[in-house]
């Protein structure tokens, strides 16, 4: 489950600060599932945790594992400088991943992803490409990812400036989308993204025949259970309030019982 | 190169003297990387009479060399506990120490009291942990009070009880004396050093709670000094931990004075960290031609 030698094949900075990583790494390529994530480590031993990235692909025919991040620390600072022929030490894969099952009996499948929540919905678009997909991309402004999408499904765009996409967020996206569509019909909606985004679709879907995942973020420690660093509350149906660690039993969790702090 | 690993804790055989750091393991997370099988104990994450939430997130933050936590004795209570972890434990050939936590001397007590029921081998009494606003370490930062909590305490329990001290005072040799003379069985230490992070670019502190445990490689020397303190003035064994992440560390411990020695943080970074300082703990005394690890108990005047 870990490797302390894994081979960097890429490494590109795709927008200022944010980074696309390929490694090699074949058996974890083969069983990792939409939505799960990868434990990244440092050479620098006084950064002992683990940075916790999502998969935004599993290649199985190359081995390829492509991750993208963002640089918001020394430790993933120190990743960024990384480059083709190195080797770092991975863990994964991690986390239980998207529920593919809960798409069968959907009629339409929404994707929605902001930010640097949006590489992993890549992985999962590929996973489900055979369903009617519709992707929503969120960024603030300039795009630096959106093209992979389209041989998976319908991507609609929207910025805050409105340089990609419609001007404003993907609420509004799928506002504009839903005029024309056909309001009752069974969805299911998969979100990875910054809280206020997620928790904008939560207020949304309210009154919608809409069913809903969250791949949450936490700051963890371990990424494996072991530490209880990182539990999400979560609203249980008879009103009671239960805690699950993000890393182990998550990140993805029912939309509606998620509880935002 | 086999070695005479096997020491005697509270009049028990531990196979090696290695075990894990009570808020550290997991016996389901971690018995995925390596055979429990191996190890002289586990040591279980603190349990209370009841569930406990722990704090708000973030709970957890890097430091130089260690992190900071305040996940605040999260834990699924007793009943839970037995049910699931302790269960789970018993197809292993290893000893067991269950780590009790408690607000009032009463909530240790009634855990105390149901552990005896239970064919766990050891006691520690978690009066150290700097997390929790009421019980935790402000039992174990008055030499009074832990003289209190440790009688009562030794009163209802059934096995050997281990008392887990806190690195937060100022003289550790007169809690130790203290755990030691209301009848504690061992001592372990050092619980985590309580420290605080700020994150400058957004002014505010990195973790929810403000200030958390501290631990790591960067608290070893702490760790280190204290329990050849506590060993130089106590007569009861030690298990020791503080930033244990190799083999030699171990060794330092042990010669130090510990009888049984802990890996704590490195169980979260590599889950194989206790049986990986088994081994180097094994070669260590090749190198040096120890062939008995309770030779160099304590040989640091």
């Amino acid at each position: 489950m870990w490797n302390d030698g894994v081979a960097i094949k890429e490494q590109v900075e795709l927008a200022p600060g944010i980074y696309r990583m390929e490694l090699f790494a074949p058996e974890l390529v083969a069983q990792a599932k939409p939505g799960q994530f990868v434990n990244l480590y440092c050479r620098d031993k006084s950064r002992l945790l683990p940075r916790p990235i999502s998969i935004c692909d599993a290649i199985v025919e190359t081995g390829r594992l492509v991750l993208i991040y963002a640089v918001v620390g020394k430790g993933t600072e120190e990743l960024s400088a990384m480059g083709e022929g190195d080797t770092i030490r991975v863990m994964g894969p991690l986390g239980n991943g998207f529920p593919l099952e809960a798409a069968t009996e959907a009629k339409e499948i929404f994707l929605v992803g902001g930010g640097l929540g949006m590489p992993p919905m890549l992985f999962l678009a590929k996973a489900l490409s055979d369903k009617p997909l519709k992707i929503f991309l969120g960024f603030r402004s300039q795009p630096w990812m959106g093209q992979e999408f389209e041989p998976w499904g319908e991507v609609m765009g929207s910025s805050d400036d409105g340089t990609y996409g419609c001007k404003g967020t993907v609420i509004d996206a799928m506002n504009l989308y839903l005029q024309h569509a056909d309001l009752a019909a069974r969805r299911v909606l998969y979100a990875c993204g910054p809280i206020p985004m997620m928790r904008a679709i939560q207020q949304w879907q309210q009154g919608q025949n809409l069913e809903t995942w969250f791949s949450l973020e936490e700051r963890m420690g371990c990424g494996f259970g072991a530490c209880a660093g990182c539990p999400a509350k979560l609203r249980m149906p008879d009103g009671s309030v239960i805690q699950k660690g993000v890393c182990k039993l998550g990140p993805v969790f029912p939309g509606e019982d998620v509880i935002f702090s | 190169m086999s070695k005479t690993m096997a020491v005697s804790f509270c009049g028990m055989e531990m196979k090696n003297p290695i075990t894990t750091a009570s808020g550290t393991f997991n016996p389901q997370a971690h018995s995925q990387f390596f055979d429990l099988n191996r190890l002289g104990a586990v040591t279980v994450k603190g349990v209370a009479k009841e569930p406990w939430p722990g704090n708000p997130t973030p709970r957890i933050a890097e430091t130089y060399g260690g992190m900071l936590n305040s996940v605040g004795l999260m834990n699924p209570g007793i009943d839970a506990f037995i049910k699931d972890d302790l269960e789970f434990l018993k197809q292993f050939d290893t000893k067991v120490i269950v780590n009790t936590a408690g607000r009032t001397l009463e909530d240790y007590v009634e855990v105390s009291r149901r552990l005896a029921e239970t064919e766990v081998d050891l006691v520690e009494l978690n009066i150290s942990c700097p997390n929790v606003k009421e019980g935790g370490v402000t039992f174990g930062t008055d030499a009074h009070m832990v003289e209190k909590v440790v009688r009562a305490v030794k009163k209802n329990t059934r096995q050997p009880l281990i008392v887990k001290l806190s690195p937060n005072v100022t003289d550790i040799v007169e809690i130790a004396r203290a755990a030691e003379s209301a009848g504690a069985d061992a001592l372990s230490l050092i619980n985590t050093l309580l420290g605080m992070r700020i994150d400058v670019y957004k002014r505010k502190p990195v973790l929810a709670q403000k200030v958390g445990g501290f631990s790591g490689p960067a608290v070893k020397p702490v760790a280190v000094r204290m329990v050849y303190q506590v060993h130089k003035a106590c007569s009861i064994p030690i298990l020791a931990m503080g930033g244990i992440y190799t083999g030699e560390d171990a060794a330092e411990f042990i010669m130090a004075g510990a009888t049984m020695v802990a890996t704590g943080t490195a169980n979260l970074i590599e889950p194989d960290a206790p049986v990986r300082v088994l081994d180097e703990l094994e070669a260590f005394m090749e190198k040096t031609g120890v062939q008995d690890i309770n030779e160099i108990r304590g040989i640091i005047e």
